[in-house]
């Protein structure tokens, strides 16, 4: 029972739990990114993901004697600010596809090598057409 | 300095090659293609010994230099492409698509003195490549379907002699450790690397079972063009040989024995063949597969004999120059076809003109074919060849004989379509022409004056009665023939014979599969299962790669992936 | 006058950064000039990349001394901020200039819609303010941050055109971006746990053998893989590429990925060489030889030209994955595999511009129906051959040289006894077959007989520079030496 005890103690001590909890975490990510087909959720995974990594971080941070390595806590807030900066973008793109395509999943397969390839370089020369599928696209969101 | 004077070598023509490109409708532009090979004739008259230069930041580190035997080629080369180079100017005048030509020209030039200059192998293999490929353009320029044929087969052993040249190259200089193309000879390429050299080289040179593009190519190609592919290029892989194989003081008896075989067979097959043709041009081709073999058979006894090798590759730099004339000189007359003169003086030059290469090549006394044939058998005479080989310089002597009667089989069939000139004198094409026919005459001159050391020649090599007999032999055989066998319009055995028999073999087998009806390795009607199995594979294609975009795989493949490089690296 | 003294080099490495996210800010803060901004920055940031490797050139003949590094604000390795300049990130400096001021000059006609270029310009310089970066960071966590700048900036750019097509393959992109971001991170945090710095160089000289290494070596190089767009996890590639304005596919296909391969090679040539084993190497460079025939065989299938440049890129650098076995038998030969990458960047790039002149002068880029505009621009189609015979290895390319040299190094490793080394060999001069079959295919109909239509209007700049880039691919050849040379000035590589 003691010897349980202290295994348990031994394990969630800060050294070893952070670590652990943190590639539990990453692990977990992975599979939500592959198995959600939602966008947002996907997004959510990668968060899961990225919070696993800060978290082994401040593992390392923590670990040895005395008061937690400084590096350490700030590489993990530099990390926090560039990973919410990618889930910003990421969401204001998942945004537009919705309005686009009416859903939060992306389109399936490869290059498709019918779909019809809109040119930026040519716009000018007809710039009286505008986007048309863009609105037809947030009715079905809508 | 220096650097720059070899590098303007193939760089001239290369430049005027752009701008002709760019400006196709510049006459002026036109009218220096001649003279692009003038830097090459300067430099091989005035470089002083030893000029080299290296570019240590140009490809791999490219090294030029003018060695004595590379200036022998580099005169020869830019001579002969110098005076092709008028009589082009003249013949294709009225040719609408003539800048086409031109620029094909010039980068054949550029590749043909390049490589005469280049001392590394990256830079040899390239300048050789320019050369062959760019010869092509020349080849197909008339655009008539024997010209594609011909081109086509040109093509197909051009390719295949660039990648045995490649294969050899990268094999024997990953062997020498560096690629200066004296480092590669000198760590004597051995096993594959020593036959892929021979074949790759061998097939530009014309050697025997691969010679047979030449008679396709030079009737197909415009007069200089096949003065300067059976003058010029086809010494490329001559030189290479010289180049790379392992001439050194051990020598190598094997790769000789073979060299001497297949060069007597060359010389006496091509003969045999030759003079079954009827067009005036497929003749000198078959003339210079034959004089090709001659000069494989040089190459094959420096193998043999090493202590012999420095005046036996001098012989050989003086055959090749020598035959590069006359055979030039040669072609151009079949272009002269047209130019009889009426003028009694004009029609004693034309005469003089006509008959002096083919007497040098036949070897007549005091020309130039007489000083190089009796320093190609000089060191035979002294050495004691054991076998069959002991018989060389015999049947060296006899082939002679064979080259006399070829040669009047061209003069003869040539003559049959002489025309009188109707507009006067073309007088580009009488400068270039005759230019190289007295070339005959002074090249044993200059070469007694200011021979190379290794060639110690003296005005007694000038005669001799091995000379004399087979030119006499070949006269009576000639006569006999004339006399006594009819001649035919179509030729008895086939221009291009190897190709003809592989190209029958190639209709025989497919006709006889039609008629027999038989299943053959794939079903009939061809072409509607192929382009199902073409869609039925491109779907497959795309559906697997459908598959690979899923997250499920691409998770799957991430992981996969992670785990195989952890697997690998625990491996140790 | 060049200084001779390699006093300038941190000013000159630390200036460059300075000065390409200076006219990135620029452009951002002021958009009614992003264009003006950016053609004059791109000119500035060019000239100062030349003349930096002409200073470096001059100063580091000995490869000891020849990484310069800056420690930015004066706080030295284990705390501060490390930049480094050697052979190899002044190699791929200047490769990055060249591709990036072609795609400057080619952008000026192409994307000429006034709103549209404020929002290209800015994100344009980010990308390449970001890509310097990336080449001079001396610091794991560095380089991740830098590799974010260059990922988000791109798939900004790969959404540019607003399509579903387009903002579809960008959400992917950056979704398996972020993945291969915190895989890396993941092992850099690893790395920090082991041994406390960040640093490169302080790194490599403590890094052994051991669990965590290995650990931080697959998550980092798996990540950097998917980045790199290495086979099998290729995918995102091409619907990204394809569907990218023709200039962003160009520097995407050509400096992008090139940029997380040049990451794998730093680390493996760094802080993981102790950890590498036969094993790896032959896993490496199976996975090139399925690239090659993979890649080679979807550049067959694919309809659309930009998916056939696209998929050519995931054979193309197949190469460089076999060559990884061949550098465990000859080390030396890490400077043939940059050299390549060289090669294939400048050549790819010009592949992607030509393919976007003929697909904005036809409407579209489905091959089936480009053969009239084919015909009637000789020029383009020039470029685009001429970039090609460069893929393909032919003589008198930047490619023959490549390949020549990739050959040599696999010969090498059949001499030397390994008999797996006749794969590499037999893939190495069989990629090239295969690269010639699908650049074929893209200009074959040019010289079919048939219709022409020279097809919409494109300004002179669309016209000319894919040609000009073309020429500067084929005649890398010619600086062979040179590169190799710079490339020797890399302390600590062999």
């Amino acid at each position: 029972m003691n010897g349980l005890a202290e295994t348990v103690a031994h394990t969630l001590a800060p050294g070893l739990l952070y670590p652990t909890g943190g590639a539990i975490l990453f692990a977990l990510g992975l599979y939500g990114l592959i198995r959600r087909h939602h966008l947002v959720l996907r997004i959510l995974a990668l968060n899961i993901m990225g919070s696993g990594v800060f978290m082994v971080l401040l593992g390392v941070a923590a670990r040895g004697e005395g008061a937690p390595d400084p590096v350490a806590q700030a590489l993990t807030l530099t990390g926090i600010v560039v990973a919410v900066s990618a889930t910003a973008f990421a969401l204001a793109l998942v945004v537009h596809l919705t309005r686009l395509t009416g859903h939060a999943v992306m389109l399936p397969g490869p290059p498709d090598d019918d779909a019809p390839v809109e040119d930026i370089s040519r716009e000018a020369h007809h710039a009286d057409g505008g986007p048309a599928e863009s609105s037809a696209g947030e009715d079905r969101s809508a | 300095m220096s650097g720059v004077l070899l590098l303007a070598v193939p760089l001239v023509p290369l430049m005027l090659a752009v701008f002709i490109g760019l400006r196709p409708g510049r006459a002026r532009l036109n009218r220096l293609v001649p003279w692009a090979a003038l830097p090459g004739l300067a430099l091989a008259a005035l470089a002083p010994p030893g000029l080299e230069a290296t570019f240590s930041s140009l490809l791999m580190g490219t090294h030029l230099a003018v060695d004595p035997t590379g200036r022998a080629f580099l005169g020869l080369t830019a001579g002969l492409w110098l005076a092709a180079g008028l009589f082009a100017l003249s013949d294709r005048r009225d040719d609408p698509r003539r800048h086409r030509f031109y620029v094909f020209w010039l980068l054949a030039l550029a590749g043909n003195l390049g490589l005469i200059l280049a001392q590394d192998a990256i830079a040899f293999y390239l300048f050789f490549s320019l050369m062959s490929l760019s010869a092509y353009g020349l080849v197909i320029h008339s655009g008539k379907p024997e010209a594609w044929r011909a081109g086509r087969i040109y093509l197909i052993l051009a390719v295949i002699g660039e990648v045995f040249l490649f294969a050899g190259l990268v094999l024997a200089a990953h062997a020498a450790g560096q690629s200066s193309l004296a480092a590669v000879a000198a760590a004597r390429p051995e096993g594959w690397a020593q036959v892929l050299l021979v074949l790759g080289l061998g097939i530009k040179a014309g050697m025997l079972p691969l010679h047979f593009w030449l008679p396709l190519a030079h009737p197909a190609a415009p007069v200089p063009a096949s003065a300067v592919l059976s003058g010029a290029m086809i010494k490329a892989g001559l030189l290479g040989w010289m180049r790379l194989l392992p001439i050194d003081a051990a020598g190598h008896a094997a790769l000789g024995e073979a060299l001497v075989l297949l060069g007597l067979a060359a010389a006496f097959l091509g003969v045999a063949v030759g003079v079954l043709q009827v067009r005036p041009k497929t003749i000198l081709a078959y003339s210079s597969i034959s004089q090709m073999g001659l000069m494989t058979t040089g190459i094959g006894l420096a193998l043999l004999l090493p202590e012999a090798r420095g005046w036996l590759l001098a012989a050989v730099t003086l055959y090749a120059v020598h035959h590069g004339l006359a055979k030039g000189a040669l072609f151009l007359t079949a272009g002269m076809q047209r130019q009889w003169p009426v003028a009694r003086p004009a029609r004693a030059a034309f005469a003089l003109f006509t008959l002096l290469p083919a007497l040098a090549l036949a070897g007549l006394p005091f020309t130039s074919g007489a000083l190089a044939k009796n320093a190609l058998k000089e060191p035979l005479a002294a050495e004691a060849l054991s076998g069959w080989l002991a018989h060389t310089e015999w049947l060296l002597t006899l082939a002679a004989a064979g080259t006399t009667v070829l040669l009047l089989r061209f003069l003869w069939r040539w003559r049959a379509d002489l025309e009188t000139a109707t507009d006067g004198l073309d007088r580009p094409r009488w400068w270039a022409w005759g230019g190289l026919s007295l070339m005959a005459l002074l090249l044993p001159l200059a070469t007694l004056l200011a021979g190379p050391t290794a060639l110690p020649l003296s005005v007694h090599d000038l005669y001799g009665s091995s000379l004399l007999w087979p030119v006499m032999l070949g006269l009576g055989l000639a006569l006999l023939a004339w006399r006594g066998v009819r001649d035919r319009e179509t030729p008895r055995v086939p221009e291009g014979d190897l190709a003809v028999l592989a190209e029958a073999a190639w209709d025989s087998v497919r006709r006889t599969r039609r008629r027999l009806a038989l299943p053959g390795p794939w079903p009939p009607r061809i072409p509607a299962r192929m382009r199902a199995l073409r869609l039925g594979a491109r779907r497959r294609l795309e559906a697997a790669e459908r598959m690979l975009t899923r997250w499920e795989t691409i998770g799957l493949l991430f992981s996969a992936a992670m785990l195989g490089l952890y697997l690998t690296l625990l491996a140790g | 006058m060049i200084p001779a003294n390699a006093e300038w080099l941190p000013a000159g490495s630390a200036g460059l950064v300075a000065l390409s996210l200076g006219v990135a800010v620029l452009a951002t803060a002021w958009p009614r000039q992003a264009h003006r901004i950016g053609l004059l920055g791109a000119l500035a940031v060019t000239a100062w990349v030349l003349g930096l490797s002409a200073l470096f050139l001059h100063a580091g003949p000995d490869p000891n001394t020849a990484a310069t590094r800056i420690a930015l604000g004066g706080w030295e390795a284990p705390l501060g901020l490390m930049l480094q300049l050697d052979g190899l990130s002044m190699t791929l400096l200047v490769l990055t200039a060249v591709v990036a001021l072609a795609t400057s000059l080619y952008s000026l006609g192409y994307v000429h819609d006034r709103i549209e270029r404020r929002q290209f310009w800015p994100l344009w310089l980010w990308l390449w303010a970001g890509l310097n970066m990336l080449f001079l960071s001396g610091d794991a966590f560095n380089l991740y941050i830098t590799l974010e700048v260059v990922s988000l900036a791109a798939v900004a750019l790969v959404a540019f055109t607003g399509t579903a097509a387009a903002v579809s393959g960008a959400v992917r992109y950056l979704l398996v971006n972020i993945l291969g971001s915190l895989s890396f991170l993941m092992g850099v945090v690893l790395l920090f746990g082991e041994h406390g710095v960040l640093d490169l160089v302080l790194l490599e000289a403590r890094t052994e053998a051991g669990p965590t290494e290995r650990m931080a070596a697959v998550l980092m190089t798996a990540g950097l893989m998917l980045k790199a767009a290495l086979f099998p996890l290729h995918v995102w590639l091409a619907p990204a590429h394809g569907s990218a304005p023709a200039p962003v596919s160009a520097v995407l296909s050509g400096l992008v990925v090139t940029g997380s391969f040049y990451l794998i090679l730093r680390l493996w040539m760094g802080v993981f060489a102790p950890l590498t084993t036969p094993a790896f190497g032959i896993l490496v460079g199976l996975l090139g030889v399925g690239a090659l025939i993979w890649g080679s065989l979807q550049a067959l299938r694919a309809g659309r030209l930009k998916s056939i440049v696209a998929y050519s890129t995931v054979a193309q650098f197949g190469y460089l994955l076999v060559a990884f076995p061949l550098m465990l038998v000859d080390p030396g030969a890490w400077r043939v595999v940059v050299f390549f990458a060289v090669v294939h960047a400048l050549a790819k790039a010009s592949v992607f511009l030509a393919a976007g002149t003929l697909q904005h002068a036809a409407g579209h880029d489905r091959l089936a129906e480009l053969g009239a505009v084919l015909r009637a621009r000789p020029r383009t189609v020039f470029a685009l051959g001429l970039a090609g015979v460069s893929l393909m290895g032919l003589p008198f390319s930047g490619g023959f040289i490549a390949k020549y040299l990739l050959l040599e190094a696999g010969l090498g490793t059949v001499l030397a006894g390994s008999l797996i080394g006749v794969l590499w060999v037999l893939a190495i001069a069989g990629g090239g077959l295969l690269a010639a079959a699908y650049v074929l295919r893209m200009v074959a109909s040019a010289f079919h007989r048939g219709r022409r239509d020279v097809g919409e209007a494109v300004s002179p700049w669309m016209d000319w520079v894919p040609l000009g880039l073309a020429t500067v691919a084929a005649l890398a050849g010619l600086a062979g030496t040179l590169t190799l040379n710079t490339l020797a000035l890399t302390p600590g590589a062999p």
